[in-house]
């Protein structure tokens, strides 16, 4: 392990996006960054900044008019990138699906990495699912540098 | 020199999505253009659809006010086909509205203080409000979406023992809302930096009918408790709490006052849980037909559900005017002439909550 | 729930008897009946009072029907008149007619004729 690499572990930043969900889902994140369960344990930080991000939260089932931002968002993000979808309705819809306004769920406009199932999640459920989209960060980390190697090693 | 910025619609201080294009002027905002509707799912014409689905459907509007969502949805459908509720589900509805309140606003309290930059008091609230949803899980058994109202009354009861617990959950957490309003209206540089911010007059509170603590803030004793009393406040009074000023400092000191005032209701309703009979739920014999509206006081305002059935399972038509909505359009003349600083601050202290206002 | 039924005309007066009386804009509902589109107002007095209804019935011709707005007699109004414009394809005068839809979908609360 190199030490950029060993620098970088664990320490994601998370941009968090609500796309038109209930704010259930929304309030659980808010509430995994607070006291009482503490998300920092795991270096995890929130930032507004979608270039500042490691790790994109999405809430809700995106709407038509979040559609295009939410790609921008997406684009904007430094590789390694890693997205989870947070709740039921990003992941599959939920409830709302068969309403005329948003075109389902997340994985059909962004590549999502990490689902978390439930309506609403439970916070312990955000922090499972950040702790595997850490390992997921990782691996991309490492596929990356390995990447620059042989590309440096080529030349 | 004229710059434009587009404040939204991922922005740090909200968490939800809502687009304001201000044209600056240096620090000042000359003009401000509101668009909205990256929420809108469409519930509306969702809620065409089984009664006794639409229940879960109207609490999945909002997260934050899903019990004022789902009782002000029960009581319009129980309208439409002249239905009464049992008393007990009646008391237990008030409690679980007023807890809903205490959660609301310590979370609006917390976000105001986050805006303007007062992280420990934004941690520390969402401390409290962690109380408050552990209560939650105990009488309903979750903490966000709870899922107890259906037509015709709910279906979790509170016994005995859950009464005993709230009474302790209420004396705990008034010393709590004590502390926390002691480190609120005596701190210097949160009354510096919120007194006199984003001052909306009597006046234009009135012509723009803004609802809830903004128009309570402003002076305007608007409370559908007090006004249309629904549910149990026909016998527990409630007095409108009220503030001059109409700035943001006000805004703020309304909801830290309507905390206390709601453990005051919870406790009034404990006793009468004894005496309400052991029925919570009355089956309906009739199928919903004619049209029926409601309004109910939610932690940002007034609540508004039209129904109308068609005697059918199915609804013909439901109408959702939610707080923000009401609200809405107060954004605009406060941002026109303020800093670019203070536009965070303005617009969270209105409590917006997006997911109602777009449905 | 008593519901007084009136012609646009009689609205606009009512509306400014209200506004002069400090009544309160509640909202706007708009119904899709099949041939009719039902446009309800409600209004709270204030500071005490009942609630009062006033609703005017429009006969539908195949879209853009026109609707008189009270946005300037009720600032209250505006955003209610622009989803309602949107909502059921009708047309609110003086209101641009679209707040919450993307550009892609057009009356989606609007009902076929029977």
């Amino acid at each position: 392990m190199s030490l950029i690499e060993l620098s970088r572990k664990k320490s994601p930043w998370v941009i968090h996006v609500g796309t038109g969900g209930c704010n259930g889902c929304d309030l659980e994140i808010l509430a995994c960054l607070t006291p009482r369960f503490d998300a920092s344990r795991f270096g995890v930080m929130s930032t507004g900044n979608p270039k500042h991000a490691d790790i994109m939260l999405v809430v809700g089932p995106v709407t038509l008019k979040y559609k295009e931002i939410i790609t921008n968002l997406y684009n904007q993000m430094p590789d390694p990138k890693v997205v989870i979808a947070v709740g039921t309705c990003a992941s599959t819809g939920g409830i709302y699906q068969g309403c005329y306004g948003h075109c389902g769920s997340l994985d059909k406009v962004v590549p999502v990495d990490v689902y978390i199932p439930g309506c609403n999640v439970r916070p312990e459920a955000v922090i499972d699912g950040l702790v595997l989209g850490l390992d997921i960060l990782n691996e991309k980390e490492r596929k990356i540098l390995e990447e620059k190697k042989k590309s440096k090693g080529a030349a | 020199m004229k710059t434009t910025i587009q404040f939204g619609p991922q922005h740090p201080v909200w968490v939800e999505p809502l687009r304001l294009k201000l044209t600056m002027d240096g620090e000042i905002v000359k003009d401000c253009e509101l668009e909205a509707g990256f929420c809108h799912r469409g519930l509306e014409k969702k809620f065409e659809w089984d009664y006794n689905k639409g229940a879960y459907l109207s609490e999945r509007i909002c997260g934050i006010c899903t019990q004022h969502h789902s009782t002000c949805y029960c009581t319009a459908v129980e309208g439409t086909m002249g239905l009464e509720i049992p008393r007990r589900a009646a008391v237990i509805r008030t409690i679980m509205l007023e807890l809903e309140r205490l959660h609301s606003h310590l979370l609006a309290i917390g976000l105001t203080l986050e805006s303007i930059g007062f992280e420990n008091l934004f941690m520390l609230c969402f401390r409290n409000r962690e109380i408050v949803l552990d209560m939650f899980e105990r009488t309903t058994g979750n903490r966000v979406l709870h899922g107890i109202n259906i037509v015709g009354g709910v279906i979790r009861n509170i016994g005995p023992e859950m009464a005993k617990e709230l009474e302790d959950f209420c004396d705990i957490m008034e010393k709590r809302c004590l502390d926390l309003k002691d480190m609120i209206l005596k701190s210097y540089t949160i009354r510096e930096r919120m007194q006199g911010v984003g001052v909306m007059s009597e006046q234009l509170a009135r012509d723009l009918c803004v609802v809830g603590p903004v128009a309570r803030g402003s002076n305007v004793p608007y409370d559908i408790r007090a006004v249309a009393p629904y549910v149990l406040y026909n016998e527990i009074k409630v007095k409108p709490i009220v503030e001059t000023s109409g700035d943001c400092w006000a805004r703020s000191v309304v909801r830290v006052r309507e905390l206390f005032q709601s453990i005051d209701i919870i406790r009034q309703c404990i006793p009468l849980l004894a005496d309400a009979g052991e029925d919570i739920f009355a089956k309906s014999k009739t199928l919903p037909e004619k049209e029926y509206f409601t309004r109910v006081e939610a932690p940002r305002g007034e609540l508004f559900y039209y129904a109308k059935g068609k005697k059918s399972k199915e609804m013909d038509r439901i109408k959702v005017r939610t707080s923000t909505y009401g609200n809405g359009p107060g954004f605009v003349p406060l941002i026109k002439g303020s800093h670019l600083a203070d536009v965070g601050l303005i617009t969270i202290t209105f409590d917006p909550c997006i997911g109602c206002f777009d449905r | 729930m008593d519901v007084k039924t009136v012609t646009q005309q009689e609205m606009q007066d009512v509306a400014r008897r209200l506004r002069a009386a400090g009544t309160r804009l509640i909202t706007i509902v708009g119904y899709d009946s099949g041939d009719t589109i039902q446009v309800s107002y409600f209004f709270q007095p204030f500071p005490e009072g009942k609630a009062e209804t006033y609703r005017v019935v429009v006969p539908k011709h195949g879209g853009n029907e026109e609707v008189e707005s009270i946005t300037p007699i009720f600032p209250a109004a505006y955003i209610a008149e622009n989803e309602l414009a949107e909502m059921f394809g009708v047309h609110v005068k003086g209101v641009p007619g679209r707040f919450f839809l993307h550009e892609s979908i057009n009356a989606p609360l609007r009902r076929k004729a029977p």
